[in-house]
């Protein structure tokens, strides 16, 4: 087996024992979505746009909250010392660790947004486009979430510094998905908004994984 | 060239540094502290008012300068995050920590000097545009590399996770930079671009650029200044600190 599939095959199989860390975010997600569906007035007939924007939201603090624990575990017990000493290939490891973290954390979240888009009344017609940006969207979230929580790594109490740290990360991606969720249903042109936030995927992909491993062997360091 | 790596390579060290940056740190502040003057008097003062927006126009001789300058800190603070973590220089390390404070004051200036002339001007202090929240991310950027900073207790392990967390955050400033540019906004695009014929009257476009200049002197100095205090702080238990305190 190669570095990638044996880090996610490990997470996986970590992810499946401590089922709580995939639940509690799937929880919050739905709790927020009825909180905003039953105190915000006129969410379900304002022309899709604030629903969409709740959803990208809601989405983007639940998956936050899902990778605040990546490799806090294994910190924790040493597992993370041997990963960084084998030294093979860090940056594949990483790719496989957060390939299976989004898995864990994300891929349950989308399930969930059809049920908060229909608690929102959101026009079927615009689901489509809402999981075609969502998708690059969480992995983005996912990636930017991981990569705080290991600059936070050994850091007690560290939620509400990780969120300091990450959400203005957040920001373009959103504004992106956003952009080209409200166009679409709107019936305006909206392929610059999608292939912008393609694009950060793509990049993010790639060299946020770098980031991770240097910051996984300072870690071990010091 | 030679003589540009020596410097490079003796800036590096510590004490060369301390001693080196005294005399610059005193004539940056008079060179800023004048320019700023001279050019906040004739800008205030001197210059005719604007045929749109009147006299609240003349916000632009701090609100650009400040700006701009939020930024470029940004920039230099990703690449003393990226010399630290090539070079593992220490004296990046104080350029990062010595900075970052002024980066966060200017920004938040600079967004608060906006939203002044936005309220005569746009007719609101704030909109959510592209060129207004991408500076409010770089104030949260500044405001986070704090944080981080200040969380880490081991201070080398905090050093390289500020320098990482800065050079993710670089995909912000091209998003700043041509938010203009991009996507329809209130805010304007930039009056003065290199290869474009500059789009503003030389009698108000004086005063900016000695307004420009004086800010970016008295920055440079302000840091050169906490630069000073820090290594002296960290270097404490060194020989060098010792025969200083000593002979003073």
């Amino acid at each position: 087996m190669n570095a990638f599939a044996i880090a996610f095959n490990r997470t996986i199989r970590v992810g499946w024992r401590h089922p709580l860390d995939s639940l509690t975010p799937m929880a919050f997600f739905i709790i927020v979505v009825s909180l905003i569906s039953i105190t915000v007035e006129g969410v379900s007939d304002s022309e899709n746009g604030i629903a969409i924007a709740v959803l990208w939201v809601v989405l983007l603090l639940s998956t936050m909250m899902a990778s605040s624990g990546a490799f806090a575990q294994d910190y924790e017990d040493g597992s993370l010392e041997q990963l960084v000493a084998q030294n093979e290939s860090l940056y594949v490891s990483v790719h496989g660790s957060v390939t299976a973290r989004w898995f864990i954390s994300s891929v349950p979240l989308l399930v969930l947004v059809p049920l908060g888009a229909w608690m929102l009344k959101l026009d079927i017609e615009v689901w489509w486009i809402l999981f075609l940006t969502l998708i690059p969207g969480s992995i983005v979230f996912t990636l930017f979430g991981v990569l705080g929580a290991t600059l936070t790594l050994g850091v007690g109490r560290n939620g509400v510094l990780l969120a300091l740290l990450v959400l203005p990360l957040y920001i373009p991606v959103l504004l992106l998905g956003v952009g080209a969720c409200q166009r679409s249903a709107t019936e305006e042109p909206f392929q610059f908004a999608l292939i912008g936030i393609y694009a950060i995927a793509m990049a993010a992909i790639t060299f946020l994984p770098f980031a991770i491993a240097a910051l996984l062997r300072v870690s071990q360091e010091y | 060239m030679n003589w540009f790596t020596q410097t490079f390579h003796k800036m590096g060290s510590p004490p060369f540094f301390y001693r080196g940056a005294k005399v610059w740190v005193t004539w940056l502040y008079v060179i800023g502290l004048g320019s700023l003057l001279i050019g906040t008097v004739w800008g205030l003062g001197f210059t005719p008012a604007d045929r749109l927006q009147g006299d609240s126009f003349r916000i632009i001789y701090l609100h650009v300068p400040a700006a701009h300058l939020s930024q470029l800190i940004y920039i230099a603070i990703a690449v003393a995050g990226f010399v630290f973590l090539v070079w593992r220089m220490k004296m990046a390390d104080v350029f990062i920590v010595s900075a970052v404070w002024l980066g966060a004051w200017l920004t938040a200036f600079a967004l608060f000097s906006g939203i002044v002339w936005g309220i005569p001007t746009w007719g609101t202090g704030w909109v959510w545009d592209a060129r207004t929240t991408s500076v409010l991310v770089q104030l949260f950027l500044f405001l986070g590399l704090i944080a981080l900073r200040t969380a880490i207790p081991n201070s080398q392990r905090g050093a390289l996770a500020v320098a990482v967390l800065a050079i993710v955050g670089v995909i912000n400033i091209p998003i700043i930079k041509y938010s203009v540019d991009w996507f329809t906004t209130l805010h304007q695009p930039a009056s003065i671009q290199i290869g474009n014929p500059i789009s503003i009257d030389p009698s108000m476009l004086w005063p900016l650029l000695v307004n420009t200049i004086g800010l970016y002197a008295l920055a440079a100095g302000v840091i050169l200044y906490y630069m000073r205090i820090n290594v002296l702080r960290r270097e404490r238990n060194s020989d060098w600190v010792r025969d200083i305190v000593n002979s003073e």
